[in-house]
């Protein structure tokens, strides 16, 4: 407002500088030449065309003596008019330096929010793909988790088949134990027959030496009794023999009904174990399966976070773009604001340049701009 | 009839010119029987002439002040019969394991006596090339034994009764020691 008010009153000055001198130049056009009472008022017009404003009218003629009176009141007003125009202007300048330094710090500071919302949106296109990726992860995770429960399912039928199956070996392996042990009293009845069979042959043997000796004792008598002594001996040979064979087998079958039922009670002994191993496996594919549950929970938790987490982003990408556009709105403002500063102080320049070609003193000119 | 006797005896002649000797039968190899038996696990073997019996072990009574080789007498055929034990007597140790079933009946001019066995084996027949002056054993069984047959890696001492009778030790059945106790008293 007070610029406006500035304006229109350079332009008044203006103004009535150009009526003086239309007037001026009028009254010689019209008197021809100057009277000697008319110079001093024709000089102090001619310095005041001049833009000297400390020119002054004198005249001794009665015609022109009022008008040197107006002309010198008239310029008084203009000196103390010009003093006055000093202070508000050099404030106008002053004032329009400081806002073409904020409209310039507001438009850097625009440029800056603006380059700064860039990386703002970089980060949230970032952040958004890796929110995306995050969720494409979490589904990833879920069907793994998926399959890994399906596995750990088949896992545990597994485990509950082999316990069956270790079960029904063990059954069955005490039923072969039971075999084995009356294998093996049958195999000691046998060894006890055999044994028998040993007992008969020494007494056999006892007989067959009784006999020879009988024999040799009765002499030529006894001759007989020779062949019997040496049959009974054929056939304890073949007796001995065979009981040998029998014996020997039967050790040999004792000892395999050893070996096997040692053999037999091993493998209970790792069918019970591994039916303890089963029991373990089918307690840790629980806890697995549990442990899959909850980290399935935890997957679902996470994907569901992610997906806010993109939601959110997305908003705020939005929000941003939407702050952009202000922002960028702003900077045109700002620059707009910066162009007409600029015309403004070219204008106020000018102006300047116009009023210190008016002298209101002796030192110099009206202004100083 | 002649004729015929003739083709006979001229096939036979003709068949005998043609054929392969028949194998000569081969000499009888010298052998030498008895019986084999086993004394606290020592196979041995004996003669039959040096053998009275061989029989089951029969019921022993003790008889006090004796040894712990005598094992008893027993009531045999009406008489008498003071058994020893074979494993004490020739393995100076206690019969292992089962009680010993049979015993061995020596009957000499002055030795009648029994001995328990470890083994009863039988009759044997064995060659003469077998025969072995080395005893490769110990103790009283060396010294009552006249050599032995070599069966392969076996060894078996011959037993002889008179070597048995000759050693002494059946005459001693105390179980207190030869040299009285005063003359051991410096």
């Amino acid at each position: 407002m007070s610029q406006t008010v500035l304006l229109v009153i350079v332009l008044a000055l203006l103004v009535a500088q150009g009526v003086t001198g239309f007037l001026l130049w009028k009254a010689r056009r019209d008197g021809g030449a100057a009277t000697g009472s008319d110079s001093g008022v024709l000089r102090a017009l001619r310095r005041m065309a001049d833009g000297d404003l400390t020119a002054s009218a004198e005249s001794t003629g009665p015609a022109t003596a009022a008008i040197a009176e107006q002309l010198n009141a008239a310029l008084a007003r203009q000196r103390e008019l010009v003093s006055d125009l000093r202070a508000p202007f050099e404030g106008l300048a002053a004032e329009l330096q400081r806002l073409a330094r904020n409209s310039h710090g507001h438009s850097e500071t625009s440029a800056g929010m603006g380059r700064q919302l860039e990386e703002v949106k970089s980060a949230l296109v970032r952040e958004l793909q890796a929110a995306e990726d995050m969720g494409s992860i979490s589904k990833q995770a879920r069907e793994a988790m998926g399959r890994h429960r399906q596995l750990v399912s088949r896992g545990q039928t597994l485990a509950a088949d082999m316990a069956r199956a270790s079960s029904d070996v063990r059954e069955s392996m005490q039923e072969t134990s039971k075999s084995a042990k009356r294998q093996g009293e049958l195999i000691q009845s046998v060894t006890t027959a055999a044994e028998y069979i040993q007992s008969l042959n020494t007494r056999i043997s006892v007989v067959a030496i009784n006999t020879r000796i009988e024999a040799e004792r009765a002499g030529e008598h006894g001759r007989p009794f020779l062949g019997i002594a040496e049959a009974i001996g054929d056939l304890l040979r073949e007796a001995e023999e065979e009981g040998r064979k029998i014996t020997s087998e039967v050790r040999m079958l004792q000892n395999l009904s050893a070996e096997n039922l040692n053999s037999l009670e091993h493998t209970v002994g790792a069918v019970v174990t591994i039916l303890d191993f089963v029991e373990r496996i089918d307690a840790a594919l629980e806890d697995i399966n549990h442990g899959a549950a909850h980290l399935l929970d935890q997957v679902d938790s996470l994907g569901n976070t992610t997906q806010q987490s993109a939601e959110t982003v997305r908003r705020l990408n939005g929000l941003l773009g939407e702050v952009r556009e202000q922002n960028r709105a702003l900077r045109e403002g700002a620059e707009a604001t910066q162009q007409g500063i600029n015309a403004l102080q070219q204008t106020l320049s000018n102006l300047g340049r116009n009023l210190a070609r008016l002298r209101v003193d002796q030192s110099g000119s009206a202004l100083n701009v | 009839m002649g004729g015929a006797f003739s083709a006979l005896r001229a096939l036979h002649e003709r068949h005998a010119r043609g054929s392969p000797a028949l194998p000569s039968p081969p000499a009888g190899e010298p052998t030498w029987s008895g019986a084999a038996i086993g004394i606290a696990g020592v196979p041995l073997v004996i003669a039959h002439r040096d053998v009275e019996t061989i029989t089951a072990l029969p019921p022993l009574t003790r008889i006090p002040g004796t040894g712990n080789r005598v094992l008893g007498v027993a009531a045999y055929q009406g008489d008498l019969l003071p058994v020893f034990c074979g494993d004490t007597l020739f393995g100076q140790r206690l019969s292992p394991g089962r009680r010993r079933e049979y015993c061995l009946v020596i009957s000499q001019p002055g030795l009648h006596v029994g001995l328990t066995l470890s083994q009863v084996r039988g009759n044997v027949t064995l060659p003469l090339s077998q025969r072995s002056a080395d005893i490769p054993l110990q103790g009283l069984l060396a010294e009552c034994c006249d050599g032995g047959f070599r069966r392969g890696d076996e060894f078996l001492g011959l037993l002889d009764s008179g070597l048995l009778m000759a050693s002494g030790v059946l005459g001693d059945t105390s179980a207190q020691p030869a040299d009285p106790v005063e003359d051991a008293v410096p």
